[in-house]
């Protein structure tokens, strides 16, 4: 058993921080099975409060987890003003069996034509006019059964309270997309997405501020501060990535914005697989919001992204947790503990909700793993609780080189370089100190201490640095050329230095290099391809959008009959195995010495 | 007990093919269930599923991960302990990725011994969906054995061609054909794989 000297509340707290925390927090986001567990219908449950809540605390109680996510069936909200799309649930012992589990009943709310209505009024004007049309309730029945429905989770969310159970749910908001998707249907809201997507982004700007207003104001009535933002639809999962950007991200980002400056703590909750959308959250601010992972996104991958920056929690799949046996959610959950929960900013969670049928003995398992295994690794050490301080005192590399590149010395490095070389230093080893220097300049930039000039800056130097050892570098590159590598930077994309570093490295590696430079268009490039008969492709990217100009090339060289017996590698920044997989890559890596390995060995 | 999944996106004709195939299918020894994932603008016959006490599910709209994934599980165990077909047909929700259904179906279900998997593609909305939902698209094409371009009916020949030139080269290994369900035109070019 691990000693426990935080309250719950102080131990979600400083896991959403990135601080340290005697053990994770460990909690299911639990709601309907509570009941089911103790043999009462989820009609009862739907239709008296009362059992719903006795439920979920005789669940916390027996169990024995950090919190509970609601006191009862219902959301807390505004009278008559909306912070999700007003579907219609289908409710068991109404339009379900007794004890089926509710389901929504996707209907299109508004067509087409109302996008320039919604433009013009915004969200709550819209609704305002529109409801009644779509529902055999008035405005004011709906505005009134809001009220009572909001009465019932504070009246019972005090209950738990007084109880001791920590409540922390201020409000559930749907994405500005996961709102319009749902009140068009995922079909009509495609083809809109296709058709007419001036109007669709015009009705959102336009409704962004209501739906952020309505959520600060339920939050503050009823003196919770965490906003569980549903994501599901803008996912990688099922669009481009320019729809994502055009039509999920902006919104997201002045979401969080406003949560975040009115002391509300977004809680992120992904549904489906984000993989491709993870580097993104790495613009929203550290330390303040929570990234929680249904099972279909890979958490592992969104450790190695949001590591030190953004707390995750997930995600015991609902599939193990019904049929899986407790051994194996006790493997699964020590994992998590081990691999996401190192260094701490982690929260052991369902993947998604708590799937109605789970195995007592499961949950059971879950909970104790949490509460008693430590991990592994470093556990649940500190983070830094200034990053820059961090930052700045750890992560200088060594060599005067790097120092110089980290100090941003612009006048000295030529020198320094130069008398290395006059010293005999190895090209490579001047070039991985300039690289170090590099990582440097780019953390200490993410953390606002250097400004984008100060970036900027850094190319530069780092262009001075490869001029001056190139000839050096190619001295010692083999006679024999291990075969033509055509690589570069796709179209959209004019990021340059990562790209060179790695072409150099083939160079001196013996590939014969053909390097088309930046913002290559994928015709272009394939053109290359078929002409030079490369075996090898590389391609680089430094900005998310270049993606699918990735996607093209790979596309194009399928279409030219040029895929076959060709290795494709991509790598940069935002890149992941997700993203190789959406290309169509063969292979994908960080690491360029990594990199060129994979490619030679794809050669022999 | 063998596992057909019939995927597609919303409206490509999924509820369509399965009753036409259904149709031809039991008329052999075969002993069939089938299990119903989408909400369809058709009703699946009650005729053709002689299960009894056995619901069609009607989950989307729910939540792909902690909704579909088990209910489809536990709905495939009750038919192996009630019914013992010799095929289950799946009617996959327009938005699920074969691929995780396979996953989870060899994780968990170990009755199920032989997969295959048709994907429908609406031959009107191929490129739009393309243009647009192209991850969800992929995915869909890329895990099929077969993938049936439907509503040929309404396309011209060669915007038919390009569609399955498209399509060949996002899934190289699978069978490509072009089918219309609703005017049971060139079933029997799917039918003659599943027999």
């Amino acid at each position: 058993m691990i000693k426990e000297t935080m309250t719950k509340d102080e131990r979600l707290q400083a896991a959403i921080t990135l601080d340290h925390v005697d053990r994770h927090p460990v909690f299911p986001i639990l709601v309907t099975s509570a009941p089911r567990l103790y043999g009462i219908t989820q009609a009862a449950a739907w239709q008296d409060h009362d059992i719903a809540r006795d439920a979920l605390i005789r669940c916390y109680k027996e169990y024995g987890y950090d919190c509970i996510s609601k006191p009862n069936y219902y959301y807390p909200m505004l009278p008559g003003k909306l912070t999700a799309a007003p579907v219609r649930n289908l409710i068991p012992g109404r339009q379900l069996g007794e004890d089926d589990l509710y389901q929504i009943d996707e209907r299109v709310l508004f067509e087409r034509e109302d996008y320039d209505k919604i433009a013009a009024l915004g969200w709550n004007g819209f609704w305002d006019e529109h409801y009644e049309k779509i529902s055999r309730k008035s405005l004011e029945k709906f505005s009134a059964m809001q009220a009572i429905s909001n009465q019932l989770y504070c009246d019972d969310m005090k209950i738990c309270e007084d109880d001791g159970i920590p409540v922390h749910l201020g409000v559930a908001v749907d994405s500005v997309l996961m709102a319009f998707s749902l009140s068009r249907t995922l079909t009509e809201f495609t083809r809109d997405l296709h058709e007419v997507p001036d109007k669709v982004e015009a009705a959102m700007k336009a409704s962004c501020d209501d739906l952020i207003a309505n959520s600060i104001q339920v939050c503050k009535n009823n003196g919770k501060m965490m906003a569980f933002v549903v994501l599901e639809r803008g996912s990688g999962f099922y669009y481009r990535l320019k729809i994502f950007e055009r039509f999920e991200w902006p919104f997201l980002q002045r979401y969080v914005d406003a949560f975040v400056s009115e002391g509300i703590m977004p809680w992120l909750h992904f549904d489906t697989d984000w993989g491709m959308n993870l580097p993104y959250l790495k613009k929203l601010p550290r330390g303040k919001c929570v990234c929680d992972l249904d099972s279909t996104t890979d958490i592992f991958q969104a450790k190695e992204i949001l590591k030190d920056h953004m707390c995750i929690s997930g995600d015991v799949p609902a599939a193990l947790l019904t049929l899986g046996k407790p051994e194996e959610v006790v493997d699964y959950c020590k994992k998590l503990i081990d691999e996401v929960g190192d260094g701490g900013g982690f929260m052991l969670t369902t993947g998604c909700e708590c799937p109605i049928n789970v195995k007592p003995e499961n949950l059971r398992a879950m909970v104790e793993t949490g509460r008693n295994y430590q991990g592994k690794r470093k556990g649940t050490r500190a983070s830094s609780p200034d990053p820059r301080k961090e930052l700045s005192s750890i992560v200088r590399p060594q060599g005067r080189i790097a120092e110089a590149f980290g100090n941003l010395q612009y006048d000295d490095i030529e020198k320094l370089v130069e008398t290395a070389i006059s010293e005999n230093s190895d090209p490579l080893d001047i070039l991985d100190q300039c690289k170090a220097g590099m990582d440097t300049v780019g953390e200490l930039y993410s953390t606002g201490e250097y400004f984008l000039s100060e970036l900027i800056l850094s190319g530069d130097m780092f262009k001075k640095v490869v001029d001056i050892i190139k000839p050096f570098i190619a001295k010692g590159s083999s006679a024999s050329s291990l075969g033509r590598v055509v690589i570069g930077t796709t179209k959209g994309d004019i990021h340059d230095l990562g790209k060179n570093i790695v072409a150099t490295l083939f160079g001196t590696s013996g590939f014969d290099v053909i390097d088309l430079g930046v913002d290559i268009d994928p015709v272009i490039f394939v053109d290359e391809i078929s002409k030079t008969d490369a075996k090898v492709v590389a391609m680089s990217a430094l900005i998310t959008p270049t993606f699918d100009s990735m996607k093209t090339v790979v596309d194009l060289m399928k279409e030219r009959g040029l895929r076959d017996d060709r290795f494709v590698i991509i790598g940069g920044g935002p890149t992941t195995a997700a993203v190789r997989d959406y290309v169509g890559a063969d292979a994908w890596s960080l690491n360029p010495v990594v990199g060129i390995h994979m490619c030679k060995e794809f050669l022999r | 007990m063998k596992l057909l999944i019939i995927a597609g996106f919303l409206g490509s004709g999924k509820t369509t093919l399965l009753l036409r195939i259904v149709k031809q299918l039991s008329a052999g020894p075969q002993k069939i269930a089938i299990i119903e994932n989408e909400i369809g603008e058709i009703g699946v016959d009650g005729e053709y599923l002689n299960l009894e006490g056995l619901q069609v599910q009607e989950l989307f709209g729910g939540c792909i991960c902690c909704t579909l994934s088990v209910g489809l599980l536990e709905t495939l165990e009750d038919l192996d302990r009630l019914y013992q077909p010799d095929l289950v047909i799946l009617e996959a929700t327009g938005v699920a990725r074969p691929g995780d259904i396979i996953e989870n179906v060899r994780k968990y279900q170990s009755r199920i011994q032989e997969i295959q998997v048709i994907t429908l593609v609406d031959a009107c909305r191929y490129e739009m969906l393309l243009e647009v939902m192209e991850p969800l698209v992929t995915g869909q094409i890329g895990a099929a054995d077969i993938v049936a371009v439907n509503k040929i009916d309404k396309v011209a020949p060669e915007a038919l061609d390009q569609i399955m030139q498209s399509v060949a080269g996002l899934n190289p290994r699978a069978k490509v054909t072009a089918i219309s369900a609703d005017q049971k035109l060139h079933l029997n070019t799917i039918l003659d794989d599943l027999r």
